[in-house]
């Protein structure tokens, strides 16, 4: 009985063409378009681009020696470590404020003077070079002083070059656009509500001319719903396995978690959208077309939420109301995913899929008790 | 003689202030094709809802097969058939799959099932559209369909709830012929209409309904002998002077005449050749008519003298 049910609602649900488009087609292409802006994300990490840095010339002592360091910095590849704009103090700080440069340094009395407005890698590269600028040109004045026949020597060495080396502090992908892709799979995970929503409709017979139907049915109403419920999964579990693969396997983007693992918490997620829909199905009084705008509603905010539209929007919500971020289940699914690619341990990730658990079980027991009543005041 | 399928007694539903069903009763026995007639709102969708469990009442006791209907009832489920108003089928599923998956609702053994959704599917005759979806079916063709899902489990107890409205007069017709050969292989039909034709012609017993009230029982013979009409002779005619009105209203047996938009309606209460005497009066007064033609009493007749208003006038 149970599986006689579950074939047919299996195939209802894929036949049902806006509902594919949502849960996989359209993830796919927004994934497509996350893909073609960010560019490919394994191969950044592995190019150097020059680093723009303003630099302010105020001293009375000849400066060329820190203008050709400036210039002749390169990496391995040749690239110039700086893309240098020599400009007046003024025009520099605009110029740092307006983004244009990530430092603007300011060499005054032979020693040069960062000023940065916001951390990071680049920043870092800048305040290393000058540091190891400001140490050199110190032992190569002291030489000179003590003992100028050595300065060749010591300026050899020195010349050898800076090394930048990135040292991991985890094994997994720490490239901040996967945090997009992982909203990507949260979203498409969450459009689960729209089969809850469909699954609702169709069980309540007033609701629907077919849950009216289904209600005057003698099969028991549980064995019905959870036929019902496990078809839907079953469509959501293929649609987000055919997503992973087009992100893994196709996109090549290198999410840091394997594909059983992806497909696990998004199907985890797929439990909570299915009964979020449910839930909506359920409330009285509402229209077809109102419940279903709900239900979009629902998932495009919670993946807003979730960081879809702005990579920092979790952080944000983080320092003005963490406790959206424990709730909402786009950026639980999103953190789980985070949490499994970026750190060696599953302590973070254990948190979030039990949140994810926790969430289920009373979204769940709501969404059951929503939904199984059978005699009604009107119809 | 036969037993009671059904029990209804005092039931009282309200919708807030409204009353849909007010201390009704019901008896429908078995073999019987058991016809609620009444107009749009007269409370026959709420009756069988009630009936069906789907629907709470403020008051009164139903029975069905002699035990009371709760929702987890799925023993007396399992005997009824239900065919909605609203076509009650998955628009992505074929007619096939349709049928077989609420068969499946009731019927465990699959190849059982296949044998039943195959004779319903015969039944309806809807053989050569076995791959269609809805979409592609006309309404006649969907009607039928919901049909086939609502007896594919060989019930013996099927509720009917206006199953041909919107419906071409050929698929009507079929399904017509479709219900009373049901009733013929053994199921009780109870069917809600607002059609007196169809109810009059495949219903073996009838409840007038209006206003959440049963109004009058029995067969269209014996509601049709509760109303004093016996026949309404209808004549088309221009300029019928108040003299020769004065003159028919002599006639005997003739106890209501009216004279509107040049037709002119005579009600008898018995008699016979009323016909011909009226239209030997016409002719003596040299009255020049058109169409002539005697009706006997119908349903609507007695829905109009039990309250005053034509059931097709409320339809309208």
């Amino acid at each position: 009985m149970f599986l006689h049910l579950f074939k047919y609602r299996f195939l209802s649900f894929v036949r049902e063409k806006s509902m594919i488009f949502w849960i996989l087609v359209f993830p796919i292409i927004l994934g497509t378009c996350f893909y073609l802006a960010f560019g490919k994300i394994n191969e950044k990490s592995e190019n150097f681009t020059s680093i723009p840095v303003a630099v302010v010339m105020e001293t009375k002592e000849d400066g060329t020696a820190f203008q050709d360091f400036m210039s002749n910095l390169k990496t391995k590849e040749d690239t110039p470590f700086f893309k240098v704009t020599y400009t007046t103090r003024k025009k520099g700080e605009k110029l740092l404020k307006d983004k244009k440069v990530d430092g603007l340094i300011l060499y005054k009395d032979g020693t040069p003077h960062l000023t940065i407005t916001e951390s990071g890698y680049n920043a870092t590269i800048i305040k290393t070079v000058l540091e190891r600028y400001i140490q050199s040109a110190e032992v190569v004045i002291s030489a000179y002083k003590k003992n100028p026949a050595k300065v060749p020597g010591i300026l050899e060495t020195l010349s050898e070059g800076v090394e930048i080396k990135e040292n991991k502090l985890t094994s997994g992908n720490p490239d901040n656009i996967l945090e997009y892709f992982y909203a990507l799979i949260a979203m498409a995970s969450l459009f689960s509500s729209l089969t809850g929503r469909t699954l609702a409709w169709q069980a309540k017979a007033n609701k629907s001319a077919v849950g009216m139907r289904k209600t005057c049915g003698a099969t028991h109403r549980l064995t019905v719903l959870l036929a019902d419920f496990c078809a839907s999964l079953f469509v959501h579990a293929i649609s987000s396995a055919l997503l992973v693969t087009y992100l893994l396997f196709v996109l090549k983007i290198n999410l840091g978690v394997s594909f059983l693992a992806t497909l696990a918490i998004s199907l985890s997620g797929a439990v909570i959208g299915l009964c979020v829909g449910l839930i909506i199905g359920s409330i009285p009084g509402l229209s077809e077309g109102t419940q279903i705008g709900l239900n979009v509603g629902f998932t495009l905010f919670s993946s807003f939420l979730s960081g879809l539209m702005m990579g920092d929007m979790k952080r944000f919500i983080e320092a003005s109301c963490p406790l959206i971020n424990h709730i909402n289940p786009a950026t639980l699914i999103s953190n789980a995913l985070y949490s499994l690619n970026i750190y060696d341990n599953y302590d973070r990730f254990l948190i979030n899929i039990f949140t994810m658990l926790g969430l289920s079980v009373f979204l769940i027991i709501t969404s059951y008790f929503m939904t199984r009543r059978e005699t009604y005041d009107s119809l | 003689m036969n037993e009671s399928i059904i029990t209804v007694e005092n039931l009282v539903k309200r919708y807030k202030d409204l009353i849909a069903l007010d201390h009704f009763n019901l008896e429908v026995k078995e073999g019987e094709i058991f016809g609620l007639l009444g107009p749009n709102g007269s409370g026959k969708s709420t009756t069988i809802n009630c009936i069906l469990g789907l629907l709470k009442y403020d008051k009164g006791d139903i029975q069905v097969f002699g035990q009371k209907m709760k929702p987890d009832s799925y023993d007396l489920k399992a005997n009824i058939g239900v065919i909605m108003q609203n076509v009650a089928v998955f628009k992505e599923l074929t007619v096939y799959e349709n049928v077989d998956y609420f068969c499946g609702l009731y019927i465990k053994d699959k190849a059982l099932r296949k044998q039943y959704v195959n004779e319903a599917i015969d039944f309806v005759s809807l053989n050569d559209f076995r791959k269609f979806y809805p979409k592609k079916l006309s309404g006649g063709l969907l009607r039928r369909l919901n049909i086939a899902c609502g007896i594919a489990h060989k019930p013996s107890l099927i509720f009917m709830d206006e199953p041909t409205v919107a419906v071409d007069p050929q698929s009507r017709n079929s399904i017509l012929e479709g219900i009373q050969r049901l009733n013929k292989e053994g199921a009780t039909i109870v069917y809600t209409s607002h059609y007196m034709e169809e109810v009059e012609q495949i219903c073996t017993k009838i409840a007038i309904m209006d206003k959440g009230k049963n109004l009058a029982i029995g067969t269209a013979d014996q509601l049709k002998a509760m109303i004093q009409n016996t026949e309404t002779v209808h004549i088309e005619t221009l300029n019928l002077s108040k003299e020769v009105e004065n003159k028919l209203s002599g006639l005997s047996h003739l106890y209501k005449q009216s004279y509107n938009d040049r037709i002119l309606k005579l009600y008898f209460n018995g008699g016979d050749n009323n016909l011909l005497s009226t239209l030997k009066i016409l002719e003596d007064n040299h009255v020049r008519f058109g169409r002539v033609y005697s009706e006997l009493p119908t349903l609507n007749d007695v829905f109009l003298e039990i309250t005053g208003t034509e059931l097709r006038d409320k339809e309208a």
